[in-house]
């Protein structure tokens, strides 16, 4: 029997994420849903932190409405999101009950799995989510994180992975999120990670920055793998991930079977062709690798919506001649951090400060007080041993802290009775989640969500004609039954 | 899916954007499209476009690491006044450039207000640069006698955040 490889479809979180600046609103995405439920997905990713947070932040938009929306037009389809270990989708650490109620709260509003994620990979800061997933019912799926560094070892992979499964997730995902995994990398990894779960659900998620995708996809399917996380065309390569119909034709290549309906795929595609036009978002063309561009970049491993922030913070001073020297300490910083994920807060970590190192023009003077709270072992055991002069530096020889210190004690009963009342406990969780002024700036701003049924096309060129200026008459006919002449006065 | 799709539509669109005068007659399976232009108008401006350059400019402005600006933010005392009124005081500067918080929530009231004794150790306010809080801590005990930034405002590193006066 054929093996089968399984789409996960990020085109709705992590791929507008990457080229959109998660900027889709939800009224591009609802017209589509009815044809996204039909295509065979194993399942569609509909949030993560950043997509919650873009959507109330500048698109006014209640994020929590547009996961019943969609669940509302995707009855069949699993929905599952990133869950950013303890501090869920926030800026901090949420102690258990805020957990459980996060979770309780995303299976009201349509959402039946989740990915766990820890940027140090420290199991310890997803026990509770990991074990109330699965007793409230959630598909739960480990996610281990790989960046290119010495620390991140095939065999390192393969114990963490063992360890979530040993922990009973139903799924385990291994994510190249800087796409700097080699192909024969990924065949490697992926074996070894494969021989360490036994039957065990395996997913693979990789960026396409630097034009490894293609070829890492193929090897994770030789290595036996199950489902790869791909998104809509408009919305794939680049610096997003692989396309959908692309790794299908590829898988079937490979001799596997590939449960999807083509037809949809096209229709998917068509669609986000239209969105990505209205919204005047370039498409990115399929890249080979880029040996340069990898050179330059697999030191640092920071994301590209960052760079982009630390070329502002550099600009702002003037310094923007500079970013070359930033990116190379940056580099430096992150192996005196030990290597942690370089994601959301530990990018930031890194970052920030090989922009003070920079600019202060000493190393480490001023550093914010997330990083010496890191050198203690707050955010959990680091991926690598810190660089030990650093760690007494920041630490400045105060006691380790745990991670887990406070967690277990009860926070709902002081949170409501501090800033209630709450409309909901959507709302308390936005209000955790949101930097303050941005949720008050929701609270005033909101606007319901727009669900418009899908034109077709003839009336969208239409519209679009009768809207150019210097059009005097236009006249539209499609097959027998339509017929259409405008004058513009 | 019908014979014509979106793609097809913004092909010829494109084609239509190419040239501001050239009249068309497309016949294209079931589709058939005229399109006459007017001669003296301006030149086209697909809607598109004008979309995406609000898109680009307010993702410019809307950067990951800063807040929205508030309604109404506090005006600045000037620094160097301040300095002046007060020549015995203690600055507290800024560590790092970013947003100054001058309270732990909004709606909740300041950590210090003017005129307050302090103690050393004691929280002025908070700095933010990419989600990055650091918190602003008193060097000495003293009064403070004032708070050279607003709420929510951006400052740079060794900005005068807060002026301490030491008593004997």
């Amino acid at each position: 029997m054929a093996k089968k490889i399984k789409l996960l479809d990020e085109t709705l979180r992590n791929a507008q994420q990457s080229l959109w600046a998660t900027r889709m609103r939800t009224e591009s995405m609802l017209p589509i849903a009815d044809v996204i439920d039909r295509a065979g997905f194993d399942t569609v990713c509909v949030a993560a932190g950043v997509t919650f947070e873009s959507a109330a932040m500048f698109l006014n938009e209640d994020p929590w409405e547009r996961m019943r929306l969609l669940r509302r037009r995707m009855p069949e389809t699993r929905f599952d999101v990133l869950v950013r270990a303890r501090n869920l989708w926030g800026w901090k650490a949420q102690p258990y009950d805020v957990q459980t109620l996060f979770l309780e709260t995303l299976l009201r509003n349509g959402v039946d799995s989740f990915k766990l994620f820890d940027g140090l990979n420290d199991l310890r800061n997803m026990d509770h989510l990991l074990a109330e997933g699965r007793r409230l019912g959630f598909k739960v799926k480990g996610f281990v994180g790989f960046n290119d560094s010495p620390a991140h070892t095939d065999a390192y992979l393969a114990a963490k992975a063992r360890e979530f499964v040993d922990r009973g997730v139903h799924a385990l995902v291994i994510s190249d999120s800087p796409g700097v995994m080699k192909p024969e990398r990924a065949y490697a990894s992926l074996s070894a990670v494969r021989k360490a779960i036994g039957d065990t659900e395996l997913h693979f998620h990789c960026h396409t920055t630097a034009g490894l995708g293609r070829e890492a996809c193929r090897q994770a399917i030789r290595a036996d793998v199950d489902v790869i996380w791909t998104a809509a065309r408009p919305l794939a390569w680049g610096s997003a991930l692989p396309a959908a119909r692309d790794i299908a034709a590829m898988a079937r290549e490979e001799g596997c079977e590939v449960d999807v309906d083509d037809a949809a795929l096209a229709e998917i595609d068509d669609w986000f062709y239209w969105v990505a036009h209205k919204q005047g978002k370039p498409v990115p063309v399929e890249k080979p690798f880029d040996p340069a561009f990898y050179q330059s970049y697999v030191g640092h491993q920071i994301p590209g919506g960052m760079i982009s922030n630390l070329v502002q913070q550099l600009k702002d001073r003037g310094l923007e001649d500079r970013l070359p020297e930033v990116l190379e300490e940056a580099g430096r910083v992150r192996q005196e951090l030990g290597y942690p994920h370089m994601s959301t807060p530990f990018s930031q970590f890194v970052g920030v400060q090989a922009v003070m190192n920079v600019i202060q023009g000493e190393r480490y003077a001023s550093p914010p007080e997330a990083l010496r709270l890191y050198a203690r072992g707050a955010f959990g055991e680091t991926i690598a041993s810190m660089d030990q002069n650093i760690r007494d530096l920041l630490s400045q020889g105060a006691a380790d802290i745990n991670p887990l210190e406070g967690l277990d004690e009860p926070a709902l009963p002081k949170i409501r009775a501090e800033y209630g009342p709450f409309d909901s406990d959507e709302d308390l969780l936005m209000f955790l989640f949101m930097h303050p002024a941005a949720y008050q700036d929701f609270r005033k701003n909101r606007q319901p969500i727009v669900s418009k049924p899908r034109l077709h096309p003839v009336a969208c060129l239409a519209e679009e004609l009768m809207a150019r200026p210097n059009i005097a008459s236009v006249e539209v006919g499609h097959g027998p039954d339509l017929s259409l002449a405008l004058k513009n006065a | 899916m019908s014979d014509l799709t979106y793609q097809d539509v913004i092909r010829v669109l494109e084609l239509i954007d190419r040239s501001d005068c050239v009249d068309l007659d497309l016949a294209s399976g079931d589709l058939r499209l005229k399109v006459s232009r007017s001669q003296a108008a301006p030149a086209a401006r697909p809607a598109g476009q004008v979309e995406a350059a609000a898109d680009v400019a307010s993702a410019a402005v809307a950067a990951p690491a800063s807040a929205p600006a508030p309604a109404a933010p506090t005006p600045p005392a000037k620094p160097d006044a301040l300095l002046q009124e007060h020549p015995g005081a203690t600055p507290v500067k800024a560590p790092m450039g970013g947003m100054f918080y001058a309270t732990p929530a909004p709606g909740k009231p300041p950590f210090v207000t003017v005129g307050q004794q302090i103690r050393k150790g004691d929280q002025l306010g908070i700095v933010e640069v990419m989600k990055l809080f650091t918190p602003i801590t008193a060097e000495t005990d003293g009064v403070v006698v004032a708070i050279a930034v607003g709420n929510q405002q951006t400052v740079a590193k060794d900005d005068v955040l807060v002026l301490i006066e030491t008593r004997d």
